[in-house]
């Protein structure tokens, strides 16, 4: 009888093609992203608000979600959302980090914003 | 396993320790092992044993009803990401085990894990009508191969036994 294996070699050639992809990626977005500068706020699909990272600042928007900018990051605080996966994610400082509250529609995608001061001062 | 009344039975206790699994998952603090975004997946272990011994209805039915225990508990939110995500994964490991001998456990878990991170991502994505949140694709890639490969390896453990325990007793009761 020819009993289903826990890997097989065809398994190993799948798994190793993921965990290459795994490991380029999050090597990618640990080490390849570059610092923010300013954070996209969007709620229900549509651009809210842009913040700048540079200024601390508190945010409360109209849908009870508190946002915070401190130092340089961004990132949830508050939320009436039971499972708080936003604010768990933490503070966000690189362009291309990412926090979503799904059930409040509400997204921080941080970016690099304006041109940066070394493009400015030439 | 022929016998109607065990298949049942097997049914409902599947669905009850979805569900008790599905809580206890939930008590796993956010840490590093366990990034925002990311749950264990340990009742997919139940539903992947529904869709290799019963089929696919009654692993449909698991997902259905892990959705309708993810509304009543944590809203309508974590209500829709568990069925959508829950649904393509039932599907896809219903088919690997079906169609593909050469598919191994681990693999199986994985790929389901990972459907169903897909499937949650593109709810979420709906639903927030921004596709932004698929910047936690990586982690949920890298999540959804650690805890794949998890509940794949625990299944290969558990299936042997629970299907002889099911089969004996199912054969002991024709006889008498």
């Amino acid at each position: 009888m020819n009993e289903r294996k826990l890997v097989t070699k065809r398994d190993i050639a799948v798994l190793a093609v993921l965990v290459f992809f795994a490991i380029a990626l999050l090597l990618f977005f640990r080490f390849g992203l570059k610092d923010g500068r300013t954070a996209l706020i969007s709620v229900d699909g549509r651009d809210y608000l842009t913040v700048s990272l540079d200024k601390d600042d508190e945010i409360t928007l109209e849908n009870g979600v508190k946002i915070i900018v401190s130092d340089g990051k961004i990132g949830f605080t508050e939320s009436d959302c039971p499972d708080l996966v936003c604010v768990h994610t933490g503070m966000l400082s690189k362009a291309g980090d990412v926090a979503a509250c799904v059930p409040n529609k509400t997204v921080i995608s941080v970016s690099g914003g304006e041109a940066s001061v070394d493009t400015l001062t030439y | 396993m022929k016998n109607r009344t065990y298949k049942i039975a097997l049914f409902a206790i599947l669905g009850a320790v979805a569900l008790v699994l599905n809580f206890l998952e939930g008590l796993i603090p956010v840490s590093a092992f366990m990034p925002p975004g990311a749950k264990a997946g340990f009742s997919n272990i139940a539903t992947m044993l529904a869709a290799s011994t019963l089929g696919i209805v009654p692993a449909l039915a698991i997902t259905l009803i892990k959705a309708g225990f993810a509304l009543i508990t944590r809203g309508v939110t974590a209500g829709a990401m568990s069925l959508c995500g829950g649904v393509l994964s039932t599907v896809t490991m219903y088919l690997l085990f079906k169609f593909s001998r050469k598919t191994g456990y681990l693999v199986i878990g994985v790929v389901s894990a990972l459907m169903h991170n897909i499937g949650q991502l593109a709810v979420a994505a709906v639903l927030v009508g921004n596709t932004a949140v698929l910047g936690y694709a990586p982690v949920l890639l890298v999540s959804g191969i650690v805890t794949g490969a998890l509940t794949g390896s625990i299944l290969r453990a558990v299936m042997p036994p629970i299907i002889k325990l099911f089969n004996n007793s199912a054969s002991e009761g024709g006889k008498e």
